[in-house]
């Protein structure tokens, strides 16, 4: 595995009532996240400081 | 975002092992894969091999698996000590099965009282249970249910009309008003579950549910009859179950929960979203649950009875068959479905049922398409209807 890739387990993000949450398909973990967690899912790097490159599955 | 805060959130991540790293794939490989034996925890006796109806789409030829008859008083006995040495649990349980249960009453009179004073030697107490046809129900065979606090489900799949169109004796008359006869008292005192196939003819799930609570059942579970089942019918039972979750999450943001936990499929899936962690196979079949069939030959579950491919020991000689074994739990095991590796609902869904997949696609560790797809969108529903729920709900599910 690539040290400066960041991988993620299969994962599925759901709303309701206005929050936002992820389902991670490995433990059945259920997380709300927030606006940076979305951000950093949705591969918008640039937000980001720390220079990284991401694979989402 | 600075970068501590950067730092932060993956360091959170990996935590809830959200993030891959070599190490949690490794962990997470070595879990799966382990050989540590779990007990024998769920029994499914089949008392008989034989039914007094003819149901449409019954997969065990009227009941028989190809193999009529009764078991012996001796093989029961003998498979009742088996759960009792082989169980980790202080609770295991064991269900009655056929066929139809009940034509082999006489054994179950002899065998209880047998299995108490097993539970006394083990130091344990057996969750019994039988799943039947609900036409034998009489007085004496409801009272012994009862005083034995055996759990009782009730096969009836929906409104007369289905029933009797798919549960049918052999003189070809329906089975609808004898069963609601039969088990009218014990519905009314909250003591019968049921369990509903679902055919082409009642793909309609809401409207079964409805009838069979409306029926005061405490639980209705369905099922597909995939045997009986086209692939456009079955996509279009996987709508309707989508659509009855749907139906109940409205039930639920309206706070009505009784009629929700009536809803077997959906409190399986709620509990499982719940209580996450990782998960090896779907359902136990070979390893936590085993079937033992009428000659005390054992199978990884109730679908294999008579399938002597898949027969992996007996109760009198013991695990004699530990290859056969061995092959079919590596088979289940989720981490030997490659199809699922990068599958969101992999730790909930596990590959679905193995002998479902042996059926549609000839391999156990291969999940048809359209089951698949189907089970996506049943537990997207799942758990969105699981995030509406108020946390006191969500608590119950423990």
């Amino acid at each position: 595995m690539n040290n400066n890739t960041l991988e993620f387990y299969p994962f599925r993000i759901f709303s309701q009532n206005g929050k936002n949450y992820i389902f991670s398909g490995e433990m059945s973990g259920i997380f709300e996240i927030d606006k940076k967690h979305r951000q950093l899912l949705h591969r918008k790097e640039s937000h980001f400081q720390k220079p990284t490159t991401m694979s989402v599955n | 975002m600075t970068e501590s805060e950067f730092e932060n959130l993956i360091e959170k991540m990996k935590n809830f092992r959200f993030i891959r790293t070599q190490e949690t794939d490794e962990t997470i490989h070595r879990l799966r894969s382990s050989t540590m034996q779990i007990g024998v925890n769920s029994l499914i006796l089949f008392v008989i091999q034989g039914c007094n109806l003819r149901c449409s789409y019954c997969f065990a030829t009227d009941g028989e698996y190809h193999d009529k008859g009764i078991m012996s008083l001796g093989t029961a006995k003998k498979a009742v000590t088996f759960l009792a040495k082989h169980s980790t649990s202080d609770t295991p349980s064991l269900s009655f099965f056929g066929g139809e249960p009940l034509l082999n009453f006489k054994l179950l009179k002899k065998l209880v009282p047998h299995i108490h004073k097993v539970e006394k030697k083990y130091n344990k107490q057996f969750s019994m249970g039988i799943t039947t046809n609900g036409t034998l129900l009489d007085k004496e065979v409801k009272d012994f249910l009862i005083q034995n606090n055996i759990r009782c489900m009730i096969s009836m799949d929906g409104n007369q009309q289905t029933q009797d169109a798919n549960r049918r004796f052999a003189n070809d008359s329906g089975s609808y008003d004898l069963v609601v006869e039969k088990t009218r008292d014990m519905r009314e005192n909250n003591q019968l579950s049921c369990r509903a196939t679902v055919t082409p003819i009642s793909l309609d799930v809401s409207a079964s549910f409805e009838h069979l609570t409306e029926l005061n059942f405490t639980g209705v579970f369905f099922d597909a009859a995939k045997n009986v089942m086209s692939e456009k019918e079955y996509e279009e039972y996987g709508r309707q179950l989508v659509h009855l979750f749907e139906e109940l999450k409205e039930m639920a943001d309206a706070g009505e929960y009784e009629l929700v936990k009536k809803s077997s499929n959906l409190m399986n899936f709620l509990r499982l979203i719940h209580r996450a962690g990782l998960r090896k196979s779907s359902c136990g079949a070979g390893q936590s649950v085993i079937a033992v069939d009428i000659h005390g030959d054992i199978y990884p579950c109730q679908r294999y009875v008579s399938e002597k491919d898949y027969c992996i020991g007996n109760v009198y000689t013991g695990w004699t068959n530990k290859d056969v074994r061995n092959n079919f739990l590596d088979a289940v095991n989720i981490e030997n479905h490659t199809q699922c590796s990068n599958c969101w609902a992999k730790n909930l869904c596990m590959g679905d049922c193995a002998y479902e997949n042996l059926m549609q696609t000839g391999s156990i560790s291969q999940t048809s398409e359209a089951i698949c797809k189907h089970k996506k969108e049943i537990f997207e529903a799942a758990i969105q209807l699981y995030l509406s729920l108020p946390e006191d709900f969500k608590e119950s599910l423990n």
